[in-house]
């Protein structure tokens, strides 16, 4: 479809953006990955033939190593460590894409306002990124996860925690490219035709400054993977579901006879975290004319 | 100088305050029964419920709480933990052991990290600096818990050069280990950031005009550059000392370090309330103070902060 002259015609932004992505492998790669994960999030039983929540698990195979029909061996309680990485990927797919999109609203609304309006408002909004900033994410996630301990509420203690606490660099992020936004001819242009403050924001202002928000919430989506993981392993993780940070910290305590069950979930949990990551970093790169 | 002052530590006062309350309300306010939020599913004994709903005023009004909180925290009255044993104890007894490995990470993280990241940012494009580019990546996307938990199992378990739990007897050298684990993040974010800000300073106006003048090209680094680049680091440096604080909670755990970071970390195994909350709530304070303190530096060293 792309024929000689349409390669000379100029690009917009995104287009850029887009011809350079699609160059880079890392791209590929982590886009790759982010896929794999969603599908073993979304349909786990393709990939195992084994359902890791309701096998039963002989204590006679605790810690086998490897072999050719169980490729990642067994764990302490003699489940096999394959489908349950499988399974695992679940929980924290899904802890992820919820935190992120609490986080995303938060972040854009209050970013979208106090980069708009200026003055009293950016004060009295900037206080307040200022006193979450002052609650480091883990910490707090660990107390609002607690507190919720008691009742058996699944992934929601733990969504919630990371929804809460995580968005003031977000709501920064938006904050800086909304104000750049906010002074470009076409903002005045539809200010002068008469447009409301709420239409300028979400016609104007927030399309074109979606792609460091969208960066930044991709980046955090890997980094709230990562909490998720080290929730379960302080062990105060979603309830009643497997996980990889659960399944780590149980095999941490038997490394000196295996490190199978360890590694397994620790390579899988990297790879996704590593995977948002590099997508986001991949992404804004090319978003970034500087760079060219 | 002293109008920024004044003005900053208003904003860490008012910060502290809302972090607190923020925590303390989301402990409080969120669970049904608070005090088996304090607790956990332990079942509590009727004296256990008594004394607690004495020590944290839990039949007083909200607000009303929230200030004896703030006062015992202020004035060191922090209290039993669900134990028994009083809090203040096992803070005195633990706090010499974190910052022992607190220090040991900031200076792997400095001498590592920062001369790592010096030497990548002057030769930028190099095989050490594509090297180290990749390896920092990939340490960025490891969550500490991991790192923590494979150095144990390959260097203290597989090989044997280090013991994989805490051994007193052993002095210094029981901390190497978890304060390599500790300063990974660190030292993986602040060479990539050392490794810029020398690379983006030595293409400034001035090291051309230091270069015009004659100047030998060991004396643009060593004083201009440097110096210039440095800023940044230092700043880094300080408000790492936060996220060292959530990380030693992470790694005092794995490797059984009955530290400040290790006593959270049974506190929310055994579910002890308030031992947690008056921990969390401590390190809030120490990273606010940390973060004026470095905002402070900022600002002797960079007159623009202050004149700004």
């Amino acid at each position: 479809m792309v024929s000689a002259a349409s390669q000379d015609a100029p690009r917009s932004l995104a287009g850029d953006a887009w011809y350079d992505l699609k160059r880079n492998p890392v791209f590929w790669i982590a886009g790759m990955v982010v896929l794999l994960m969603t599908l073993l999030a979304a349909f786990p039983g393709l990939f195992s033939s084994i359902d890791a929540r309701t096998a039963s698990c002989a204590l006679s195979d605790s810690l086998r190593p490897p072999d050719a029909s169980h490729w990642f061996g067994y764990d302490k309680q003699g489940c096999d460590v394959y489908a349950r990485v499988v399974y695992g990927a679940r929980s924290s797919v899904l802890v992820g894409v919820f935190s992120t999109l609490i986080t995303g609203l938060i972040s854009v609304t209050i970013g979208l306002l106090s980069g708009y309006f200026g003055g009293w408002v950016d004060g009295l909004l900037a206080r307040a990124v200022d006193i979450f900033l002052g609650i480091p994410v883990l910490l707090g996630a660990v107390v609002v996860a607690k507190a919720l301990s008691g009742q058996d509420l699944g992934i929601w203690p733990v969504v919630i925690a990371l929804g809460l606490l995580g968005w003031p660099p977000a709501a920064r992020v938006v904050r800086s490219s909304v104000i750049t936004a906010r002074h470009q001819d076409y903002v005045l242009a539809a200010r002068v035709l008469g447009a409301s403050h709420l239409r300028i924001m979400l016609r104007h202002i927030l399309p074109n400054s979606m792609a460091p928000t969208v960066v930044m919430l991709t980046i955090l989506l890997g980094t709230f993977i990562a909490l998720e993981a080290t929730l379960s392993f302080l062990g105060v993780g979603p309830r009643n579901t497997i996980s990889w940070g659960v399944d780590i910290a149980e095999a941490q305590r038997w490394i000196r006879e295996a490190t199978y069950p360890l590694l397994f979930p620790a390579g899988f949990l990297t790879a996704t975290v590593l995977a948002f990551i590099m997508l986001g970093d991949a992404v804004r790169e090319a978003f970034d004319p500087k760079l060219r | 100088m002293s109008g920024f002052l004044l003005r900053r530590l208003l904003q860490t006062v008012l910060t502290f305050v809302g972090a607190t309350f923020i925590i303390y309300a989301l402990m409080f306010s969120i669970a049904k029964d608070p005090l088996q939020a304090l607790a956990g599913e332990k079942p509590l004994s009727p004296s256990q419920r008594v004394q607690l709903t004495a020590q944290y005023h839990l039949d007083r009004p909200f607000l009303v709480q929230y200030g004896y909180y703030m006062k015992g925290l202020v004035t060191g009255k922090f209290g039993r933990a669900i134990s028994g044993r009083p809090i203040a104890d096992v803070l005195a007894e633990s706090w010499p052991r974190t910052i022992q490995l607190g220090l040991m990470a900031l200076l792997i993280v400095m001498l590592v990290g920062v001369a790592g990241g010096v030497y990548a940012g002057l030769r930028r494009g190099g095989v050490f600096d594509q090297t180290s580019l990749a390896v920092t990546l990939v340490i960025i996307g490891t969550p500490i818990f991991v790192i923590g938990t494979v150095f144990q199992s390959l260097f203290a378990v597989k090989l044997g050069w280090f013991r994989p739990s805490f051994a007193p007897e052993l002095g210094l050298a029981t901390y190497v280990l978890p304060a390599i684990v500790l300063g990974m993040l660190s030292l993986a974010t602040g060479m990539r950031l050392t490794r810029t800000s020398v690379a983006e300073n030595l293409r400034a106006d001035y090291v051309r005009t230091a270069a015009a003048k004659g100047l030998t090209h060991r004396r643009i680094v060593g004083v201009h550059v440097l110096r210039n680049s440095l800023i940044p680091v230092v700043t880094f440096l300080g408000t790492e000392v936060g996220g060292l604080m959530s990380g030693a909670m992470v790694t005092e755990g794995i490797f059984n370090i009955p530290g400040i970071g290790g006593r959270l970390f049974q506190g929310i195994k055994l579910e002890d309330g308030p031992l947690v909350v008056t921990i969390v709530s401590l390190l809030i304070l120490i990273y606010l103070v940390t973060n004026l303190l470095v905002d402070m530096l900022y600002a002797v060293l960079d007159p623009r902060i202050r004149r700004g």
